[in-house]
């Protein structure tokens, strides 16, 4: 008869059971059971801006202050509310050319003594000129916010263009222009040129030769116009107190002389009642690349974040409809992206790719099946979620670095986009379902694509000549001839 | 053994052995909060928290890079950094990067000489997912024949493509290689074609099971995290990882690194634009010299305001283009400096200003606003690091595994801000001498 055992021996073979478990767990080449699934992600975590708080000086100009403790650096941009659109029209660029001069010397400080000040703050400098607005942005160390102030107020009273700079910028101006064989970038320029054709935002892109045009004299009518306190906006982002800025930007800028501004109103671009096909040579090009381009109106309302998850499932990144389609599973293309880009009073679908040349006639076919597709029906739910998913994890990462996220603040209060951006950012995209999306291109038809071809012309014509029309320009943006498909009549 | 000791004895084992205990190290005060653990397979964790945006960055590192490659495997380290996205036991061929795509996240990958970095951003919330993906291809990555194959062709591809591409690229293997004469240091890390095609597929096994063990890596990770709820969850996907029994040891330079002076010329008939390359061997990234060189390559390169920049290339207009600066490989490094010239004559005249700086500085003084100026570039570059998750986690990460004792991070800038205008006279003088490495490039 078998006795029991007592309850300290079971205590014992347990324990030397767990003693054996314990030093051969790391052997045993049966896995744990959790390394065979993805685990669930955690609940989704809050995005929270800090307050953007703003304060106008008697002067007219507008300071914004966005306070980030503990950050080492200051980010400044002044932001101009005039952009290239703004410029004559016998004179696209001005604004650019502007844009460029302002840093390049002042009544006793040179281009290079200006350099090396900013340098001198731990600091760099970047401007950007887009169709509506131009921003200067200086970064600097935390300790040397006041001289980069004093700097920027002396630039702007005393800013005195030489003449010798002048000539400086537009030779590197010209030279960027016509050296550029990118063939992104000269489609972009044609896209541009084609879709705003007649439209102020047109004047955004232009060619080298109105490089020569620009002068000191036209440079200074467009300075004395648009340069001025109550036609800018002063942003200022870092570890720093609203009672600091205050002083600071009243001492050095407050000086800065206010003038009557005119307000200038652009109409939204009218839509485009067909489709057009436009061919600019690149000659050596090894493939051909593609642009094709809708002008959608400018949405205060919620429609902005259904444009967002739309471009999102189309082209937004590698795992989206087009790229799946062209590259993945048919190989025409090498790459195929779609963006969304805002301006003051419309904003840009616009769709990318690298195409085999050979496959051009049905890479254009695929991109226009596809976004047919996607605004004529309904979309399935698990590509909006997974969409959405992308979106919110993707936003905080394109503003991580602090540069990132202060030109992030100084497009949102240029565009005038405060509320759908800095509040509830997420909740926005999470309200986009099927029907927000499906809704929002019932408004919006994209019917009418610009299609932009750039290429090598002795490989893409014969590829070209599926289409029924096709304007070729040169790669200066000027119309040259039609090409038109050839119907050949059956003789039987 | 009583019952009583014998409880006690079990449980340590017990938590010994299923990695339930870490040490915590250290712990960093400046500049940024960081904290250092270890498992008990080795695998060292360094957390540090940032809660400016719902992000999170995870870089898994590994102590093994192109400086670790046998003669005949050049390209190995590399290879391996590519067949890493090829899947592992639970996770599919370029199914890590279908992951983290899907979230919205971003990842990338890097070799260099001595340690092969994978990192990825996410949203916070998704930290679960990605120590889950790392830990997978840590412990078991599939490495069969056909994948093997397929990404030593795409290499060779890529090879070939530079080659073809980069008219300059011979130039500066020919320059690598008189700089550091030891095979280790001076192969190209995406090896050669010839030993690429000869590395088999238990060549790539054993190297994993060499070096990709949990005692020869680091964990960093940072960003909105709660330390110990990431540290339970590290415990949980790489505590039961076994580690490596015996990684051998880092290789150290079997050349001759004080050479005298070296000079050759690098013939592409595709270059148009004619130039030169100059090395100098300096001292080791260990050594207190270093934070003075490291002031000289701001004051000689660093903006448009830097010395050879405004004098070769904005004053004189000598230079269509040029750059330079420190290369640390391993435990050596090398002041480097390249030059394009409009044409032979020019090229020549380039050269000359260029010597003619360099001895200035061996024998002025600079100006104290020039010292201030570099000082505040270089305090600006090195505290860019600390404000983005992954800047920070790809900091924190280099640091340890540069060899320093990351405690010594808190004093670290302090290290380049206090050197004086003398010492940089003295360490020209000492680094900057006749002995040279020059290769000319040009074309026909």
């Amino acid at each position: 008869m078998k006795t029991p055992m007592r309850p300290g021996k079971i205590c014992v073979c347990v324990l030397l059971g767990l003693f054996i478990i314990s030093f051969m767990t790391p052997y045993v080449s049966a896995q744990e059971k959790f390394r065979k699934t993805p685990p669930l992600p955690y609940p989704l975590p809050d995005l929270n801006f800090p307050s953007l708080e703003s304060f106008i000086l008697s002067n007219g100009l507008q300071v914004s202050v966005v306070q980030r403790k503990p950050q080492p650096f200051i980010d400044i941009h002044l932001i101009i509310l005039t952009g290239e659109s703004l410029s004559p029209d016998d004179l696209p660029g001005l604004a650019s050319f502007t844009a460029n001069m302002l840093f390049k010397g002042a009544v006793g400080l040179s281009a290079s003594q200006i350099e090396e000040q900013i340098e001198y703050i731990g600091g760099d400098f970047s401007v950007s000129t887009y169709p509506d607005y131009s921003v200067f942005s200086i970064t600097c160390l935390k300790d040397y916010l006041n001289d980069a102030v004093k700097l920027l107020g002396q630039i702007l009273t005393q800013a005195d263009f030489p003449k010798i700079e002048v000539n400086n910028v537009k030779r590197d101006m010209f030279y960027n222009i016509a050296r550029n064989t990118n063939p992104e970038l000269l489609g972009r320029k044609l896209l541009f040129q084609i879709l705003f054709h007649n439209h102020p935002y047109q004047k955004y892109v232009f060619n080298s030769s109105v490089i020569k045009r620009l002068n000191r004299k036209d440079l200074l009518t467009f300075f004395d116009k648009f340069y001025i306190p109550n036609n800018a906006r002063l942003l200022i982002i870092g570890d720093v107190d609203l009672s600091e800025v205050t002083n600071i930007t009243g001492k050095h800028l407050g000086q800065w002389e206010k003038k009557n501004v005119e307000t200038y109103h652009i109409n939204p671009p009218a839509p485009k009642t067909k489709p057009k096909i436009c061919f600019t040579d690149l000659p050596g090009a090894d493939e051909t690349t593609l642009l094709i381009g809708y002008v959608l109106p400018r949405d205060k309302t919620g429609n902005y974040f259904s444009y967002l998850v739309f471009n999102q499932i189309i082209g937004g990144s590698h795992i989206s409809r087009l790229i799946m389609n062209l590259r993945e599973t048919k190989g025409y293309a090498y790459w195929a992206f779609s963006g969304i880009e805002l301006f003051g009073n419309c904003g840009l679908f616009s769709v990318k790719a690298k195409v085999k040349t050979e496959y051009l006639y049905p890479s254009v076919k695929e991109i226009l099946k596809e976004i047919r597709s996607l605004t004529m029906n309904k979309i399935p739910n698990h590509e909006i979620e997974q969409a959405k998913s992308y979106l919110i994890g993707n936003f905080p990462i394109q503003i991580s670095g602090h540069k990132e996220f202060s030109l992030k603040v100084s497009e949102i209060v240029a565009l005038d986009m405060e509320d759908i951006f800095w509040k509830n950012y997420y909740e926005n995209i999470m309200y986009v379902n099927s029907s927000a999306v499906f809704k929002a291109f019932q408004n919006v038809r994209l019917l009418n694509p610009v299609i932009v071809i750039v290429g090598d012309k002795d490989v893409v014509l014969d590829h070209i000549k599926e289409f029924e029309e096709v304007e070729i320009y040169d790669n200066e943006g000027i119309f040259q001839y039609k090409l038109k498909k050839v119907i050949e009549n059956d003789s039987t | 053994m009583n019952l009583k000791r014998l409880v006690i004895f079990c449980l340590m084992v017990h938590f010994v052995y299923t990695g339930f205990s870490q040490v915590k190290q250290t712990e960093g005060q400046e500049p940024f909060p960081f904290s250092v653990h270890s498992l008990k397979n080795g695998l060292t964790v360094i957390l540090s928290r940032d809660d400016n945006l719902p992000l999170v960055t995870v870089v898994c590192a590994y102590k093994v890079g192109s400086a670790y490659e046998k003669k005949g495997e050049a390209g190995m380290a590399h290879l391996l950094e590519n067949l890493m996205f090829m899947g592992s036991r639970n996770v599919g061929p370029m199914q890590h990067i279908r992951f983290i795509h899907r979230i919205g996240g971003e990842f990338n990958a890097v070799t260099s000489w001595d340690r092969t970095l994978y990192y990825q951003t996410v949203s916070s919330n998704q930290l679960p997912l990605v120590l889950w993906l790392e830990s997978d291809r840590m412990n078991s990555l599939n490495l069969e024949y056909s994948t093997v194959e397929e990404t030593k062709n795409l290499l060779i591809e890529t090879l070939k493509n530079q080659n073809k591409e980069d008219p300059f690229r011979e130039s500066m293997l020919v320059f690598d290689r008189l700089l550091y004469p030891d095979f280790a240091y001076n192969h190209p890390i995406i090896g050669s074609e010839e030993d690429l095609k000869s590395i088999t597929v238990k060549d790539v096994r054993n190297f994993y099971n060499t070096y990709y063990k949990p005692n020869n890596a680091v964990l960093c990770i940072t960003g909105n995290i709660d330390e110990e709820d990431t540290l339970n969850l590290v415990r949980k996907y790489f505590s039961t990882i076994d580690p490596s029994k015996n990684v051998p040891p880092a290789p150290s330079f079997k050349g001759d690194f004080t050479q005298e002076k070296q000079e050759q010329i690098s013939i592409n008939e595709a270059i148009t634009t004619p130039g030169f390359r100059l090395g100098y061997r300096i001292c080791s990234p260990y050594s207190n010299d270093f934070y003075i060189l490291s002031m000289i390559d701001y004051l000689l390169f660093s903006g448009e305001s830097s010395r050879l920049y405004k004098r070769l290339v904005k004053r004189n207009k000598l230079a269509l283009s040029m750059g330079g600066g420190i290369e640390k490989r391993r435990d050596l490094a090398a002041f480097k400096i390249f030059v394009l010239s409009n044409n032979e004559a020019t090229k020549e005249i380039a050269k000359k200003a260029l010597f003619s700086e360099i001895n200035r500085l061996k024998s002025y003084l600079i100006p104290d606003r020039e010292l201030i100026k570099i000082k505040n570039m270089y305090k600006s570059d090195y505290m860019e690091n600390f404000y983005s998750p992954e800047k920070r986690a790809l900091f924190l990460t280099q640091y340890y595994l540069s060899g320093n004792d990351i405690r010594d991070l808190r004093g670290e800038l302090n290290k380049y801000l206090r050197i004086n205008s003398s010492e940089i006279i003295g360490i020209m003088n000492r680094y900057f001498t006749e002995n040279h490495v020059l290769v000319e490039m040009r074309g026909k």
